[in-house]
């Protein structure tokens, strides 16, 4: 079967590695990584399936220059094998992602799969990954469920919503108000994020007074931040991405609702990536996320240096960091099977013994759904040298999976 | 009591918004006939290039003024080398032509300005809010408010005062006799497309407070604003204003009671009015020839 | 040639559309791997739903935005009875076939009362309608999250689970959805509608009820596109309110006219056209929209015709 005959692609890459191949071949020949197995000096080929595109691509964009980052600090190679990430837009529509990923997967033969964001993208790739077994570390959706199904080559290397939002509740009904309006996008990321604050929060005392849902890519929040402010409630919790994240903080600020009911959102809704958009509006925010450009580690600050060299006006954001951290997974995970990456079953073994302290802090996998467990932080916005950032004002450590996954 | 006269105001300011978005619209396809599919693409350069203006100026008050003009030169240019050239083909060719536009200039804003969200603050005169029935109400709002009345206003007195609105839709309907009267054709065909242009992209930069600024804003604001043309009748701008405001109030009062039904709502209207009036509430005779 | 003038010139299309059925049936599936027999199927698809298109648009005259409603209540019929009320995988197909099939005489029926811009919108306010009704009901529908879980159809044994077999059978709806195209054109019918779409009054004139002629090809229309909605749901195991977006109406018109309306060949075309480009340059480039946007103004400027309606310039007999 000869799939050069469909597209020109693969043949323009395979010229431009054959230069790379020849060297890498030569350093391989040298190098103390290449076991007697015969590790191929092929490169590894990472398929990124993410939205490049429109008002999620700004995060999608993100995710892919945080591992290009990781890759350039290691000269482009792992393991001693150069590494070609194939960039595939899927446009944040199941059907497109569908086709997309059975072109990653069937006609570009990557080794592993990175990404998506979206969580219903992720949600539809899932049993077609399942059915090719092919190794895949999600870099950004963070469905509480997707990790249920236990799907062996699967790893998620970021945050599950149940992981920040529940941390929040129970935060929150500690330490804030015990009384909350929740306000989310209606999608599966929304439903999930009420879910899990309401059942902390509950527990922790406190009573979700109304849930609100608004269709995502809403333009005008004034007449539901309007109905928060004859609810009156001391506090709100708040789930938005991209876009609907920087009008809704705007708005809400507009109307005057900051100093009336204290903001506490999820991580999407005060970060780095929203940060330039919202200003001002967004001081005084709580959030709850696994990472916090400002985190006072070796680890961190040796990032943000490392990215700051790249982007000077930018400080990086969850996303950022997010596929920086799931290169270098990749990174150790292949250097422990001496780069031979076709060996499924060893090299998703050596993923799932990962034990690493990454920018956002230590970092390793739950061995039956294989989620990462991680530190939430407790962040706040605040000004610092005239700039608006995330300040951790309490950590969380080592936050697991949603324990009924585990079943 | 309180709650409703806010949601009422809500509803006043969004209308204003939406009717400023589709004035532009309206005024395009009433006079030449033009189903104009870039429109929202012409809004959503209006808010970039306020983006850099304030930028580089820091003044929102000169975005107000210069962000249109290279909106309306691109808008010029496309009317004069492709546009003008398909007004004797079928209005569908009109439609595909103005789609691809919005494609390709989709892609421009992505190429120049990127992927980011972006946002503008309200201009220093208006970034608070005053105290309103127990709650607060953004300045900005309420000056969007009257920025929209004065628009209306002086559309109306220039189209139908100056009568610049007969002698475009005389220049459509009958060129030659036009022309025969003096009337210069191609100019007037020009500058409506121009001033259509130059409205979506003032619209741009007055909303980009509000709504931000990012490349998939044009698709979002593009649907909102067909409704309200073809509620109030396709070339009327009394009719936009009006539909506008149906649609400002149903929106924000659905959201707010029947949170369910919302969107569905506006659509069931749309389809329920055109059914009684098939051309909108005050809709003319569609321009054909 | 006596042998040629012999068989008579309706028999040559005869042979050279079987040569290129059996070709098709043939050659792709030795030569293509999975995902190139897969990006064949769902262009397949796509070119029923613009050939449904184009029987309204091309040779009705009647400029639908809205064609996205039909496809998609194919598509969510199909999966929300199988998959949400467990009736066999074919059964939800001929369900979802029906849902549009229903939905076009209704929706028609508002419709064709209007013409030109007032029946663009109105079919487009249709269809957003029910776009956000999917979006809203997730009781119903899943929501933006949409519904997954479909599987393959079993086709008189042969599971369409491997990419040849789903290859083929869509193949098979192609040419079926061709030829009753075909059928419907050359028929009385079809030049009755021909001929509204060229002079109503005149028509009207001549004692044809054109209201009704134009319904039944609305009817057509979105049955068929329904058939291609439900081909597409099982193709791809999963509905989401995506496939009732404008977006998707956009696509269908851009490819019936890029192919070239009017024409059976055409829409087909235009399908293959423009997905190959859209998968060929995203993967290249960041800037598809600006080639693909670009592309079409050409086509419509200089050929409104369409690539396929550019063979009549160069062939001399009528």
């Amino acid at each position: 079967m000869n799939k050069r005959i469909l597209t020109g692609a693969p043949q323009t890459r395979r010229t431009v590695l054959k230069s790379t191949l020849a060297s890498a071949a030569t350093l391989a020949l040298a190098s103390p990584f290449v076991s007697a197995r015969g590790a191929t000096t092929d490169p590894i080929k990472i398929g990124c399936l993410n939205i490049y595109t429109k008002a999620g691509g700004v995060f999608g964009e993100a995710i892919y220059d945080g591992l290009q980052l990781y890759l350039d600090q290691q000269g482009g190679k792992i393991a001693g094998r150069p590494v070609e990430l194939i960039k595939e837009n899927d446009e944040f529509s199941p059907q497109v992602a569908l086709q997309k990923i059975r072109k990653l997967v069937e006609s570009d033969k990557v080794h592993i799969v990175a990404g998506p964001l979206g969580s219903h993208i992720a949600a539809a790739i899932s049993s077609y990954l399942k059915g090719t077994g092919t190794p895949w570390i999600v870099t950004g959706a963070g469905d509480t469920v997707l990790t249920k199904q236990h799907l062996p080559h699967m790893f998620r290397a970021t945050l599950s919503n149940w992981q920040v939002a529940s941390v929040m509740g129970t935060w929150a009904s500690a330490h804030l108000k015990k009384e909350a309006v929740y306000i989310g996008s209606d999608y599966l990321a929304g439903h999930d994020n009420a879910q899990a604050f309401r059942e902390t929060f509950v527990a922790g005392g406190g009573k979700v007074v109304k849930e609100i849902f608004t269709p995502v890519g809403t333009n005008d929040f004034s007449a539901y931040i309007s109905q928060i402010g004859g609810i009156a409630p001391p506090m709100v919790y708040a789930f938005y991405s991209g876009s609907d994240a920087v009008r809704f903080v705007k708005q809400y600020d507009q109307f005057g609702m900051k100093s009336k009911s204290q903001l506490v959102t999820f991580q999407s809704v005060l970060d780095g990536e929203t940060f330039p958009a919202q200003g001002d509006s967004a001081l005084g925010g709580v959030s709850s996320g696994i990472y916090c450009e400002t985190l006072d580690t070796p680890e961190n600050k040796a990032y943000v240096a490392l990215f700051r060299a790249k982007h000077q006006n930018k400080y990086p954001g969850v996303f950022d960091e997010s596929g920086y951290t799931a290169m270098r997974i990749i990174d150790d995970a292949a250097k422990a099977v001496n780069g031979n990456v076709e060996d499924v079953p060893a090299f998703t073994k050596a993923i799932a013994s990962t034990n690493i302290v990454a920018p956002r802090g230590p970092v390793k996998f739950d061995q039956i759904t294989h989620q990462a467990i991680q530190n939430v932080y407790i962040r706040e916005c605040v000004k610092i040298d005239g700039a608006v950032h995330n300040k951790v004002i309490d950590t969380i450590h080592e936050v697991g999976d949603y324990p009924p996954n585990r079943a | 009591m309180d709650f409703l006269l806010i949601q009422i105001l809500n509803s006043l300011v969004y209308g204003m918004l939406l009717f400023l978005l589709s004035a532009g619209l309206s005024l395009i396809f009433g006079l030449l006939g033009v189903v104009n599919l870039a429109h929202g693409s012409f809004f959503m350069l209006g808010g970039f290039f306020a983006l850099s203006i304030i930028s580089s100026t820091g003044s929102f008050w000169w975005a107000l003024l210069l962000a249109p003009l290279p909106v309306v030169v691109i808008a010029v240019v496309v009317e004069m080398v492709l546009l003008r050239k398909l007004y004797h083909r079928s209005q569908l060719d009109q439609v595909l032509l103005t789609f691809g536009l919005s494609f390709v200039l989709t892609d421009f804003v992505e190429w120049f300005w990127g992927k980011d969200l972006f946002g503008i603050n309200e201009p220093a005169p208006l970034n608070h809010s005053i105290a309103f029935l127990g709650g607060a109400f953004p300045l900005y709002r309420l000056a969007l408010l009257g920025f929209g009345l004065a628009c209306a206003v002086v559309l109306w007195l220039v189209i139908e005062r100056a009568r610049l609105g007969a002698m475009v839709r005389a220049s459509v309907d009958n060129a030659k006799v036009a022309m025969g009267i003096g009337l210069k054709v191609p100019l007037l065909l020009t500058s409506t497309f121009a001033a259509g242009a130059w409205l979506a992209a003032l619209a741009g930069v007055v909303a980009a407070p509000i709504l931000g600024a990012f490349s998939g804003i044009d698709v979002e604001v593009l649907i909102p604003a067909f409704i309200v043309v073809a509620i109030g009748g396709l070339g009327s701008l009394r009719g936009s204003f009006v539909g506008a405001l149906i649609i400002g109030f149903a929106d924000t009062f659905g959201k707010a009671y029947m949170p369910n039904a919302a969107m569905f709502l506006i659509y069931l209207a749309m389809i329920a009015i055109l059914l009684v009036r098939p051309n909108g509430l005050f809709g003319l005779e569609p321009v054909r020839n | 040639m006596s042998w040629s003038s012999d068989i008579g010139e309706s028999k040559r299309p005869l042979f050279a559309g079987v040569a290129v059925v059996v070709l098709a049936a043939l050659v792709p599936p030795l030569v293509l791997g999975g995902y190139g027999l897969d990006m064949l199927s769902e262009i397949m698809i796509f070119a029923m739903a613009a050939l449904a298109l184009d029987l309204l648009l091309g040779y009705g005259g009647c400029v639908s935005f809205g064609h996205a409603a039909f496809f998609g209540l194919g598509a969510y019929g199909a999966v929300l009875l199988t998959v949400s009320y467990e009736w066999s995988p074919w059964l939800g197909i001929l369900g979802g076939v029906v849902t549009s099939g229903v939905a076009a005489a209704l929706i028609g029926a508002f419709c064709v009362r209007l013409s030109g811009v007032g029946f663009f919108m109105m079919t487009l306010a249709f269809s957003q309608l029910l776009y956000s009704g999917a979006v809203k009901w997730r009781w119903l529908t899943g929501g933006s999250d949409g519904i997954g879980g479909l599987s393959r159809l079993s086709v008189f044994g042969i599971d369409t689970s491997s990419a040849p077999a789903m290859y083929l059978f869509a193949l098979v709806c192609l040419v079926v959805v061709f030829l009753v195209t075909r059928m419907i054109v050359r028929s009385q019918f079809g030049h009755a509608l021909v001929g509204t779409r060229d002079n109503e009054t005149r028509m009207q004139a001549l004692g044809y009820a054109t209201g009704p002629i134009k319904l039944i090809a609305f009817i057509v229309s979105g049955t068929v596109a329904g058939f291609s909605g439900a081909i597409y749901a099982s193709y791809n195991g999963f509905v989401s309110p995506d496939v009732l977006s404008w977006g998707i109406s956009g696509m269908l018109l851009l490819m019936v006219v890029l192919g070239g309306r009017g024409t059976l060949v055409g829409p087909i075309i235009g399908a293959a056209i423009f997905l190959l480009m859209k998968n060929f340059v995203s993967s290249h480039t960041d800037h598809w929209l600006l080639i693909v946007g670009g592309a079409f103004i050409v086509c419509v400027m200089f050929f409104p015709e369409g690539i396929y309606g550019l063979r009549r310039r160069w062939v001399k007999s009528p």
